[in-house]
């Protein structure tokens, strides 16, 4: 985009981080408390009326995580019984799904969500899935009442508040982060694509799916104090072997 | 350069974006291709930028095309980088002279074999959304007609991918990018899980992903998915 930069992306991720930490906590801990504040940031941040995080695992699978509030809360469950809506798309194309304006959704999108959505007083719906690669978590659904649409600029935060949400779920994944990660690891979107090309080869050498080898990376380079990409590295070229435990 | 009947080909091949089962990926994979014939260079590579102005690997002809545009990425100063920072083509550059402007670059690239680079903005009208970038091996300098050509083949590109799907609303860019993207990523992680079920490298296990998608006729990011699917635990 003609008005990005990376000096801008580290700003997004600075003003994201700041925000989510800013956010009162309900009971202080676990990941649906994390998750929570990531939707009151996200409506605080961007001027919206209402946010949800929907976690499914495979077809049938499904819950709301976390919720900026009772109508956010509903409009989520009520995919679960249309079988359609932004959260359930944005799975589905395995991309964001942004809907300025629910009375015109595109190609005949969901005819009976955009209905029940205007219905409790939502005009707009915008799903950002929360993924790397093939790992899928879930997605991170935003609403407001009035039709709008996300300025780039808006576009650009909310993808980076689906992003931290996604590293609480991947963090959760590990049965040994317990304890705080590096900063520097916290950033799991890398422009490198070494890092997915280890994650694929830790998949299938320790039978694990893609969540817990990236997890597994992660916290074996936060053990060692090194640099994620290092650690892919040296698994590419078989300096590496993790082994179960690691 | 080509001849004028295979250019038209090329032509029609890349304006060809309003199919049902389009690809992003696989068009850019296409577009480095078809570069790659149309000026004859030895490598192509292709960035484009993401929702937050970042530029990230999309496509090469081939491995070295790759290799030299993640060298850009990591060292943050290349031909790409100016060509998206300026908007403007960059052209005929030769990298014996181009020390002190890539101080990096230019002799990570010579020392690959390579003399002449190129880099074209993909753009329509004030929105630049990447680069697409040259690599010649000899004395691949480009005349005026054939510098209007490639940047023509990358604009009917940019326009095809900003009009995929007739745009309907100004956030579809994003939705198409992020989605892209994140196929790129699919890809790299079923890469190194068929490399390490083969016992290949990855660029080896990308040769036999391309090889499956092109000869089922199936998309690459596909293809991707049936190896992650398939040793996937339950």
């Amino acid at each position: 985009m003609v008005d990005g930069s990376p000096t801008d992306a580290s700003r997004d991720r600075d003003w994201a981080a700041e925000l989510v930490e800013a956010q009162p906590s309900r009971d202080g801990h676990g990941v649906a408390d994390r998750l929570h504040r990531v939707c009151n940031a996200g409506i605080e941040g961007l001027a919206l009326d209402g946010a949800a995080v929907t976690l499914r695992a495979g077809a049938m699978s499904e819950a709301v995580a976390a919720s900026s509030g009772d109508t956010a809360r509903s409009l989520a469950q009520l995919e679960f019984d249309l079988g359609e809506g932004p959260a359930r798309e944005c799975w589905d194309r395995r991309r964001p799904v942004l809907v300025p304006d629910l009375t015109r959704p595109t190609d005949g999108l969901w005819p009976a969500f955009a209905p029940a959505a205007l219905a409790c007083g939502t005009h707009a719906a915008f799903g950002l899935p929360l993924q790397v690669g093939a790992a899928r978590f879930g997605a991170l659904t935003l609403y407001s009442a009035a039709p709008r649409h996300l300025q780039p600029d808006e576009r650009a935060r909310a993808l980076v508040l689906a992003e931290i949400a996604t590293e609480m779920l991947l963090d959760s994944a590990t049965a040994s982060a317990d304890g705080e990660m590096d900063p520097n690891l916290k950033r799991v979107l890398d422009v490198r694509g070494e890092i997915y090309q280890a994650q694929g080869m830790v998949m299938v050498s320790l039978g694990v799916g893609l969540p817990e080898a990236l997890a597994r990376m992660r916290a074996y380079a936060f053990v060692e104090g090194r640099e994620l990409l290092d650690v892919s590295l040296d698994i590419i070229d078989g300096r590496l072997h993790l082994e179960d435990g690691n | 350069m080509i001849s004028t009947d295979q250019l038209a080909d090329v032509f029609v091949d890349v304006a060809d974006t309003l199919v049902d089962d389009f690809d992003i990926v696989d068009f850019l994979h296409r577009l480095t291709d078809h570069a790659a014939a149309v000026s004859g260079a030895e490598a192509v590579g292709l960035l484009l930028a993401d929702s937050r102005g970042q530029l990230r690997f999309m496509a090469a002809s081939n491995e070295t095309g790759k290799v030299l545009e993640l060298f850009q990425l990591q060292n943050d100063e290349g031909p790409c980088m100016d060509c998206f920072a300026t908007q403007q083509p960059v052209v005929n550059t030769d990298l014996a002279t181009a020390g002190d402007r890539w101080p990096r670059f230019a002799p990570a690239a010579r020392s690959a074999g390579f003399q002449s680079v190129h880099a074209f903005p993909m753009r329509l009208r004030d929105q630049t959304i990447g680069a697409l970038n040259i690599f010649g091996k000899s004395d691949s300098f480009f005349q005026d007609d054939e510098v209007r050509i490639v940047q023509a083949l990358a604009d009917i590109a940019t326009i095809g991918l900003l009009q995929e799907r007739a745009l309907a609303h100004a956030e579809a860019l994003t939705e198409q990018l992020e989605g892209a993207l994140n196929s790129r990523i699919i890809i790299e992680q079923a890469k190194g899980a068929l490399a390490q079920l083969e016992r290949t490298t990855p660029t080896d296990a990308f040769d036999m992903m391309r090889k499956r998608a092109r000869a089922d006729r199936r998309r690459l990011v596909d293809v991707a998915h049936e190896v992650i699917s398939g040793v996937q635990p339950s």
